[in-house]
């Protein structure tokens, strides 16, 4: 056995190491599970996982809603195309139009708690910030700081031939969406009343001020991983549609929002990808 | 019940496909369901609680809407089963109601300890909880719940249901012999696991308390 499994390897990896030779580097991938490292720094990198798949048990002192990072970070945060943690950790510090001034990372992640999560911001140095960066950490191990690394955020969509369309975008909703998160969007839970499938719209999912509420991050999202397992089968027009969909109904209000909604949209979100303070569907959306 | 799956097993075995013995009960005596007359006993093979065993499923406590789209699937035709497609051409409507609203009540058995392969049930559970993205696959645990116990009609309970079966059910949707899941879901998925795959998953459900714990603390 151990001279077969001896053959095995040596025709296995003596060609591939040949052909590496003059190759540039393999092209990063971030860490596995395996590479945890059993110490302080390991532990806290566990934390940061945990925190990020299970996010309501670990951190919910800063949630106000179900949800988990994981629930559009896939992959427990590695997956391309699904915004994935190292691709972001390396470019950061950086300057950010939402919020006029350069971030840290830490400081971006209580941006994903504020708005995404619905909740309130753990005050910088707090250990859940402290844990989801140890974690992004140590995901992005190897990769090149200030780089744009391939699978960062989520795909940008050729811009559609039509503007994206309400009506078009429920047929497909019925059609492939609606038997995981349900006809009302707001997702199904288990008999344990754990959520398996998150809320997309309403009071239990992200607010007016997250990315996802953005048509075109949710039509990049929804193009590279829904209905998951089936990454890639929708058409571009159908994932801008079924984008325009979810992202053209209720949900809870933005924490900037200046007591004026017409205000508030010019200030934060004047944008065509947003259609918070337009009336969809004959509902102004975002109204207090 | 083992004696009954012993029997059913020789019995499919010889090739006769299905146990109709007009003496068993239908369903544990219940006078209702035992009206159905010539109708197979469920209980021949799934046990008398409805708890199967080997290839063949738990019944109870699984979702009534499950178990009847599952029954439609093998009179239909879309759920390939030699041994299922006999017994469902014998029910009706009425009576597919009522069969699938029967097992929904039973309680599920109590969690089945297992030891099993330590390693394959770790690797199961990986699996389960985290899939395994570099070939496309998702966590079980993403469409069946954290702990395996299942969603509405269309995402039944893992937990608790044997190995044997699970496997099976996989193999079934890559081969295409089973082709009644929703969207294609579980081809997808299936499509995306080989024997080992499946083998791991289906040992650490098995492993897996078929109803929430008396005193649970979930969030």
């Amino acid at each position: 056995m151990k001279r077969v499994l001896g053959l095995l390897l040596a025709v296995g990896v003596a060609p591939a190491l040949a052909q590496d030779v003059g190759k540039p580097p393999r092209p990063f991938a971030p860490q596995p599970d395996g590479a945890i490292p059993d110490n302080a720094f390991g532990r806290m990198v566990r934390l940061g996982q945990a925190i990020f798949t299970d996010t309501k048990t670990h951190a919910g002192a800063f949630t106000g809603n179900q949800l988990a990072c994981s629930n559009c970070h896939l992959d427990a945060g590695r997956l391309a195309d699904t915004a994935p943690l190292a691709q972001a950790y390396v470019l950061y510090p950086a300057f950010r139009a939402k919020t006029g001034e350069v971030d840290t990372y830490e400081k971006r992640l209580q941006g994903c708690f504020r708005y995404s999560m619905n909740g309130r911001e753990p005050p910088l140095g707090d250990k859940v910030l402290v844990a989801l960066a140890a974690y992004s950490f140590f995901l992005a191990k190897g990769a090149p700081t200030g780089e744009v690394l391939p699978g960062r955020g989520y795909p940008k969509l050729p811009k559609p031939a039509r503007a994206p369309d309400y009506a078009r975008g429920a047929a497909v909703f019925a059609q492939k969406c609606a038997l995981c998160h349900g006809a009302d969007g707001a997702g199904q839970k288990g008999p344990d009343g754990i959520p398996v499938f998150p809320a997309l719209w309403g009071p239990g999912s992200f607010n007016w001020g997250a990315g996802m509420g953005r048509i075109d991050n949710a039509a990049g999202f929804i193009k590279a991983a829904m209905p998951l397992g089936q990454g890639g089968s929708l058409s571009d027009a159908d994932a801008w549609d079924v984008a325009a969909f979810v992202d053209g109904h209720e949900r809870p209000q933005d924490p900037r929002f200046t007591g004026d909604l017409a205000e508030t949209r010019k200030r934060f979100q004047d944008t065509p990808m947003s259609l918070y303070g337009t009336v969809v569907a004959g509902k102004l959306l975002g109204a207090p | 019940m083992i004696e009954s799956l012993v029997r059913c097993s020789a019995v499919r075995a010889m090739g006769l496909g299905v146990v109709t013995c007009a003496g068993l009960a239908l369903f544990g005596g219940r006078a209702g369901l035992a009206a159905a007359g010539d109708a197979p006993a469920c209980a021949a093979c799934h046990g008398a609680a409805g708890a199967g065993g080997g290839a063949v499923p738990r019944l109870a406590g699984l979702p009534a809407g499950y178990i009847e789209a599952q029954l439609r699937a093998f009179k239909a035709g879309t759920r390939g089963d030699a041994a299922m497609a006999t017994v469902a051409a014998t029910l009706d409507d009425a009576a597919i109601v009522e069969l699938a609203a029967a097992y929904a009540a039973l309680p599920p058995p109590t969690a089945r300890v297992d030891a099993g392969d330590a390693a394959l049930i770790a690797r199961g559970e990986r699996l389960a909880l985290r899939g395994d993205w570099g070939k496309g696959l998702p966590p079980c645990a993403s469409c069946h719940g954290r702990r395996g116990l299942g969603v509405g009609a269309a995402f039944p309970p893992l937990a608790g249901q044997p190995a044997a079966y699970l496997a099976a059910a996989i193999a079934a949707w890559k081969s295409g012999a089973r082709h009644d899941d929703p969207q294609g879901l579980m081809r997808s998925v299936a499509s995306h696991m080989d024997e080992a795959d499946a083998d791991a998953a289906a040992a650490y459900y098995e492993t897996l308390p078929p109803s929430l714990p008396k005193t649970g603390s979930g969030p």
